[in-house]
C-alpha cells in the first residue's frame, strides 16, 4: 500500500497545483486502493499485488488533456516529437523534495517550541516593569537601582528567550531554502493536526483579547478598594497585558506554523488531499444566515453607534469592535457549509 | 498470445464504460473488474484510461459524477450515472461500431485453418 502510495506521490509530484489534478489524483487512488484491496483479499502477496496494480496504472499522458495541461504540452517547439506528452508536463529542472509524516511531525514540535520561546520572551519584555512595580511597593520607594535593575534583567530574559526561539527553526530553514512538498501521509496528519489544534486556536486567541479589554480593571480596583497597595495596580496592568500578549502571539505563531507547513505544496506542486479553505466555493447553510452574515458588520456600527450615543459611555463601547471582530470568524464558520 | 492493442480499443472505450452503467451507477475500480470479467480478462483497462474517458465524457455530458459511499465498508468513492444524453451517445456509437466492424471484416481473410 505505501508502495502505491509513493508510487503516486511521485507520479504527480512535479504536476501544477490545480482542480483538476488533485481531484484526478485522488480518484485515481481510490481505483487503485480498491484494486490492491481485492488483490490482497484473493490471496495475492503484498508485492504481487503492488505490481499488478502498478503495471495496470496507464500512462500519464492519456491525463494531459483532460488535466488542462495541454496548453503546457502545446506550448513547447513541435521539433522534440521523441519526448513524451508526459516527460514534457514532468519535467522540471529539480524534482521536490517529498517531506514524509515523520519529518512534518518534527517540525511541527520545532514550530510550537519556537512559538512558545517567542511569546514568552516578547511577554517578559512587556511585563518587565512588574518586578520594578513590586521592589519599588516592599523597598517603600527606596528601591532605585535595585528597581531598576530587575526591569533589565527582565528585558534581557526576554530578549534571550526571543533569540533563542527565532533560532530554534533549524529544520524549517533547511527546508524553505528547497522546493519540497508533503507526502500524501504527512499532508493528512499536518491538516488533521490542524484541525485539532484551530478549536483551541480560537478560544486562546479570545481570552488572550479579552485580557487586553479588562487589563485596566485589575488595577482600577486594587488601587480604589485596598488603600496603600495602590502603586501594585500597575504591575497587575502589566500582568494582564502580558499574559495577553503571550496567548495571542502564541497561538498565532503556532497557526502560522501549520499554514507554512501546508503552504509548501503551493502552486507548482500538487497538494493532495490539503485544499485552504479559500480554494472551495463556500456557501451559507440558509439564506436567513446568509442575511444575518451580510449584515454583521453594519448591524455592529449601529449597535456601537446607538449604545454610545445613548449612554455616552464612548470610553466602554468601543469594546464591542474586539469582541465583535473574534465572534466573526467562529461564527463564519459555524454558518457555511462548502459547495460540492 | 495476442494483445489488444490501445490504438485500436481508444475509439471504443466510450462504449465500453457507458455499457457498463446501462444498469446501475458505478465507480472507477467496479467498472474496471466488470470489463475484465466481461472480456475474459482479455481487455484491462488501464486506470488513467478509465479516469481520463470519465472526465471527458462527464465534460461533454454523457454523464454524471457524484460522491456516495460504499456499502459496509463506508468509504468514501465517486460514483458514475449514465444521462439521456449519454445513452443517445451509447446508442449512436454501437451503430457506429456495427458499420466499423461489417467494414473492416471484409478486409480480414481467414484460411480454413483458423489462421490469417
Amino acid at each position: 500500500m505505501e508502495t502505491i502510495k509513493n508510487y503516486l506521490d511521485a507520479m504527480f509530484a512535479n504536476l501544477p497545483n490545480k482542480t483538476s489534478v488533485i481531484k484526478a489524483k485522488d480518484e485515481l487512488w481510490q481505483m487503485m486502493e480498491d484494486k490492491f484491496n481485492e488483490l490482497i483479499a484473493e490471496g495475492k502477496t503484498e508485492n504481487e499485488a503492488v505490481g499488478t496494480v502498478i503495471s495496470e496504472f496507464g500512462n500519464l499522458s492519456e491525463l494531459a488533456e483532460v488535466l488542462g495541461l495541454e496548453d503546457e504540452v502545446g506550448r513547447d517547439e513541435a521539433g522534440d516529437e521523441t519526448e513524451t506528452e508526459a516527460e514534457r508536463f514532468t519535467k522540471d529542472e529539480e524534482p521536490a523534495i517529498v517531506i514524509a509524516r515523520d519529518a512534518a511531525e518534527n517540525l511541527l514540535k520545532e514550530s510550537a517550541e519556537r512559538s512558545t520561546k517567542i511569546s514568552l520572551g516578547i511577554a517578559l519584555c512587556v511585563m518587565s516593569p512588574v518586578l520594578g512595580i513590586i521592589s519599588e511597593a516592599v523597598l517603600n520607594g527606596k528601591g532605585g537601582f535595585i528597581n531598576f535593575l530587575l526591569v533589565c534583567l527582565t528585558v534581557a530574559a526576554g530578549v534571550i528567550m526571543i533569540v533563542l526561539g527565532a533560532n530554534a527553526g533549524e529544520n524549517w530553514k533547511k527546508y524553505s531554502k528547497k522546493k519540497c512538498t508533503l507526502s500524501m501521509d504527512a499532508t493528512k496528519f499536518v491538516a488533521e493536526e490542524k484541525a485539532i489544534y484551530d478549536r483551541s486556536h480560537t478560544l486562546v486567541l479570545t481570552v488572550g483579547i479579552l485580557l487586553f479589554v479588562v487589563s485596566w480593571i485589575p488595577a482600577v480596583i486594587i488601587s480604589n478598594v485596598i488603600p496603600g497597595f495602590d502603586d501594585l495596580g500597575g504591575a497587575f496592568f502589566f500582568i494582564c497585558v502580558g499574559i495577553g500578549v503571550l496567548l495571542v502571539v502564541y497561538s498565532s505563531l503556532r497557526s502560522r506554523g501549520y499554514e507554512s507547513l501546508l503552504k509548501l505544496n503551493g502552486s507548482g506542486t500538487i497538494k493532495y488531499s490539503y485544499e485552504p479553505e479559500e480554494q472551495g466555493e463556500y456557501k451559507y447553510i440558509s439564506p436567513i444566515a446568509d442575511f444575518c452574515m451580510s449584515i454583521y458588520w453594519p448591524f455592529m456600527t449601529c449597535l456601537y453607534l446607538i449604545l454610545s450615543f445613548t449612554t455616552m459611555y464612548w470610553g466602554l463601547t468601543w469594546i464591542i469592535w474586539p469582541v465583535a471582530g473574534v465572534l466573526h470568524r467562529p461564527l463564519k464558520k459555524a454558518l457555511r457549509y462548502k459547495e460540492q | 498470445m495476442t494483445e489488444i492493442s490501445s490504438d485500436v480499443i481508444r475509439g471504443c472505450n466510450d462504449t465500453i464504460i457507458l455499457y457498463c452503467l446501462l444498469s446501475e451507477p458505478s465507480y472507477g475500480y467496479e467498472i474496471s473488474k466488470m470489463i475484465k470479467t466481461k472480456s475474459e480478462g482479455k481487455y484491462i483497462i488501464k486506470e488513467t484510461t478509465l479516469y481520463s474517458a470519465f472526465s471527458r465524457m462527464e465534460k461533454n455530458g454523457y454523464v454524471e459524477s457524484y460522491s456516495g459511499e460504499a456499502e459496509g465498508s463506508g468509504k468514501k468513492r465517486t460514483y458514475y450515472r449514465i444521462t439521456d444524453e449519454g445513452r443517445k451517445y451509447y446508442t449512436e456509437k454501437c451503430e457506429e461500431w456495427t458499420l466499423t466492424k461489417e467494414v473492416i471484416e471484409r478486409f480480414i481473410e481467414e484460411n480454413s485453418n483458423g489462421n490469417y
